[in-house]
């Protein structure tokens, strides 16, 4: 289901607003809103019931042409719902009902946003960080924004569901297209968990070279401050990012090795003044010293949430317990802290780690075996990653 | 005036009896045929003939004569019936008696000179088992007939010597018999001990090697996978006699043997480029000749740019690496070639193979690699035990490197332990049709590889954890047979299981 609201309407996102002309003339939506509402639905209610202004004239006109298909569309999906939703939302189907259905629902989802990018060739050290970072601050009812490509905008939406949060997706193509294709599923995952779709060009349009920095000024311009994890230089990050310079957002960007050439540009925006990041807490703060933030959210710092790679328990590491009766357990105990602390501080290859432990490969992969079935370490590529 | 002079006919690998009848008729106008299904080589003999008689200085009769190639109704190829047509007629104008119980083969040259013929170690092999006891062929193609003791091989280097040798005035001398047991092993180009780094990958081609599994290896451009594949040879145990000449014989057949070269010691590496044609490949054309899979019989054969590889040709695989044979089926004849080799392939991680690459960019999309990566279809990956990634290595960095040497060993003594590996396993299989670990199916991995609780607790943490598939399941039991089996141990230990597990898809 998706719908649009233009610039005059009430609902127009007010961050957008303040763009100037940079911002949309319409933004074309789409959510599922056939799932339950998680809070605030009578404070939903009563903000988007359409009273009849010129505004919601102006949007029954221009989509009475088509209203008749898009009832058809929601009697459809509805009948594929479980009654006891569609009943919760949806008494009659007489169109200013379903008009205001097609509102955002949950308005709070624009009220503090983060917007969350990284390069298309996300290194391990960009994902660990961003799961790391965005997990906690999603957390913290702050809804992230991104661009839907993949890398580091698809972690960003992923982690973003992973840790329970809302996520927006900002599209380059139109508002009835999935680009990249073979994101349907995250695609999914976003309209199944509260997130909202985003675009400013109407049906199946394909994306352009030139829609790519059209929506990153979207997705600067819904948030309240930018998060940039490895951006290479000359990239779509740092178009982002210079974006956000112009509507006065915060930039955030997490540091990266002087070597790797995806952290130049984030390296880059340190150093022209951008705000080093370590920890969500960098964030936080600065969406806790917000007004908007603290109306929405009571913030409680001893009850924060714990950080997001322990919130989700690998249930492998029951496997740790059941070795441990073996007889060489504490040499095996003594071993794996060797290798974890190795990999602590660099990913490396069996062949490396064999040198420098100077273990044969044939003796090293039993131990690796064992300690990657715990779920201490990780085989990406052909690097091993402490978890 | 006829002359009958027996010869052989080859289909696929066998031998079948020929008989060359040559009529010199005093009537009739003078003329030379040759009727029984001749090809153009062999239909093209005539000339051959003509001119070989003439430039040895002799008169070719005017006379109308016509050959036979009995049976009539099986097409024959090759120019091997030059020397048999030649004493032929030879003979019915000068009136020489044939000697009982020979075989005449070779190609003639215009100027009477015999030219290496392909197919010499199979006429031997035929002479051996069909009682003949000399055999006449080209110089240069004696190395690879004089195998068997039991036969007199005569390397006839001119048609004018071979008359003298007929006529008893000069015997040619017979050609020493060699013996197959002076073996050089310093074959494979490359030594493991060159291969600088690739521990994990090195250990994988000793598992390899010890199993007769299949293995693909994952690596950017200038990782070594090619260098690690070409060294696979020198650590494989010596070709057996049975393989030597079972080897030989596709080769002799093939024409792979080159000219004064004998019977095949070395296991076969063959490296087929990815443009090679389904033909080329598994073997084909109307008279279907061995393709690659089968001159890598007992050897390696090297897939890079394996899925560079179009796919018609990959899914042809499976048959020959399910059954080790490759049956060849043509309207008029079904030949089977076998085909028992250890598949070792390599692909780039990506289209533009940088991906995990320490200095380059990847400039591909994570779609395009998953398309990539999805060019092998499960089936055949199923068919390869091992799976191993190549890092690149920096060859400055460790060539400073002294830990490296600690773990270095020679192709020579990883050799050895491998030829202990394999005679575990000949003795397991001794009542079995199989040779190898990697030939073992589902059935037999559970009659011969024990699996103790613990093991088996292990194996079922990792189906689990690294959610393997149950094809995966059976693999890693096999692969972790064969690293029992180089350690000369008959219980399958946790150790050897999650060793293994490291070599998984």
């Amino acid at each position: 289901m998706n719908n649009v609201v233009y610039k005059d309407d009430e609902e127009y996102p007010e961050l957008l607003r303040q763009m100037g002309k940079d911002a949309p003339k319409q933004l074309y939506f789409k959510g599922n809103w056939s799932l339950p509402l998680r809070a605030r639905t009578s404070e939903f209610s009563e903000r988007f019931t359409l009273k009849g202004s010129d505004a919601s004239q102006k949007i029954q006109n221009a989509r009475s042409d088509r209203s008749s298909s898009v009832l058809q569309k929601v009697n459809f999906s509805e009948s594929l719902s479980p009654p006891q939703q569609a009943g919760e939302h949806v008494h009659t189907y007489d169109s200013e009902k379903l008009l205001s259905l097609q509102k955002f629902k949950e308005p709070s989802i624009f009220e503090n946003c983060l917007a969350v990018i990284g390069s298309r060739r996300l290194t391990h050290y960009g994902k660990q960080a961003m799961e790391r970072l965005v997990g906690e601050i999603a957390m913290n009812n702050i809804t992230i924004v991104s661009g839907f490509m993949y890398g580091g905008d698809a972690i960003a939406h992923k982690t973003t569901i992973e840790a329970g949060g809302r996520t927006i997706a900002v599209m380059p193509c139109g508002i009835d297209k999935i680009h990249p294709e073979d994101q349907e599923d995250l695609y999914n995952e976003i309209l199944e968990n509260n997130g909202l779709i985003i675009s400013e060009y109407e049906g199946d349009m394909g994306p352009a070279l030139w829609t790519y920095p059209q929506r990153n000024r979207i997705v600067a311009g819904l948030s309240k401050a930018l998060l940039v994890v490895e951006a290479g230089e000359k990239s779509g990050c740092l178009i982002t990012a210079n974006c956000a310079k112009k509507f006065n957002r915060k930039i955030f960007a997490v540091p990266g090795p002087i070597t790797s050439s995806v952290s130049v540009g984030t390296n880059g925006l340190i150093k022209e003044g951008a705000e080093m990041v370590l920890s969500a807490k960098d964030v936080l703060e600065y969406y806790r010293s917000l007004d908007s933030y603290s109306k929405i959210v009571s913030f409680d710092h001893s009850k924060s949430p714990p950080c997001h790679s322990e919130a989700k328990p690998k249930n492998l590491r029951s496997f740790a317990n059941a070795q441990d009766d073996n007889k060489n357990a504490q040499d095996d105990k003594g071993f794996e802290k060797k290798i974890i602390e190795l990999l602590e501080r660099e990913p490396m290859g069996v062949d490396e780690m064999s040198r420098n432990l100077e273990m044969p490969v044939s003796e090293l992969g039993v131990k690796l075996s064992m300690i990657e079935m715990k779920g201490l370490i990780e085989m990406k590529g052909n690097k091993y990653y402490n978890k | 005036m006829l002359t009958k002079i027996p010869s052989v006919l080859y289909s696929g690998l066998e031998a079948l009896p020929v008989d060359v009848e040559v009529n010199v008729a005093f009537r009739g106008l003078p003329g030379f045929e040759i009727v029984g299904l001749p090809s153009k080589s062999v239909d093209e003999s005539r000339e051959r003939v003509k001119a070989a008689i003439i430039n040895s200085g002799m008169d070719f009769p005017a006379k109308k004569i016509t050959i036979n190639l009995a049976p009539a109704d099986i097409p024959k190829q090759g120019s091997f019936y030059d020397l048999s047509i030649a004493v032929g007629i030879l003979s019915a104008i000068m009136d020489f008696p044939i000697p009982e119980k020979s075989l005449f083969f070779g190609e003639l040259s215009f100027d009477g000179s015999l030219r290496h013929t392909k197919g010499a170690f199979l006429l031997a092999l035929f002479a051996k088992e069909h009682g003949f006891k000399n055999v006449f062929l080209p110089k240069d193609s004696a190395n690879e007939a004089s195998v068997f003791s039991s036969i007199n091989v005569y390397p006839v280097e001119r048609l004018s010597q071979l008359l003298a040798h007929l006529f008893n005035r000069q015997k040619i001398i017979k050609a020493k018999s060699r013996k197959s047991d002076d073996v050089d092993l310093s074959n494979s180009e490359f030594d493991m001990r060159e291969v600088l780094g690739q521990e994990q990958a090195k250990r994988a081609m000793e598992i390899t090697a010890a199993g007769g599994h299949n293995v693909i290896m994952v690596g950017s451009p200038g990782s070594g996978k090619t260098m690690l594949a070409r060294a696979l040879p020198g650590i494989l145990p010596p070709l057996s006699e049975q393989e030597s000449l079972e080897t030989t014989k596709i080769y002799s057949v093939s024409g792979n043997i080159p000219p004064g070269a004998s019977i095949i010691k070395n296991r076969s590496f063959r490296s087929p480029h990815h443009s090679t044609s389904l033909a080329g490949l598994v073997g084909g054309g109307t008279n279907p000749q061995p393709g690659e899979i089968t001159l890598a019989h007992r050897g390696v054969l090297f897939l890079d740019e394996f899925n560079e590889f179009s796919r018609s040709i990959l899914e042809s695989l499976r048959q020959p690496l399910e059954d080790g044979v490759v049956t060849i089926a043509r309207a008029k004849t079904r030949i089977k070639y076998p085909a028992r080799f250890i598949l070792v392939a390599s692909a780039n991680p990506c289209p533009c193979g940088y991906l995990d690459h320490p200095k380059k960019e990847c400039v591909c999309t994570p779609r395009e690699i998953k398309r990539y990566s999805k060019k092998i279809s499960g089936p055949i990956l199923d068919r390869i035990d091992l799976h191993i990634r190549v890092p690149i290595v920096d060859i400055d960095e460790l060539s400073q490197d002294k830990r490296a040497d600690r773990f270095l060993k020679s192709s020579e003594l990883i050799r050895e332990q491998v030829c202990k590996a394999r005679e575990i396993q000949q003795k397991r299989f001794r009542d079995m049709p199989i040779h190898s670990n990697a030939e073992m199916r589902n059935k037999d991995i559970k009659k011969y590889c024990f699996l103790s609780k613990e093991v088996e607790r292990v194996l079922k943490q990792a189906a689990i954890a690294f959610q393997l598939s149950a094809r995966s399941y059976f693999k890693m039991i096999k692969i972790a047979r064969t690293i029992a089996d180089l350690e000369g141990i008959e219980i399958i230990s946790v150790a050897h299981m999650a060793e293994a597990l490291q070599y998984r898809q």
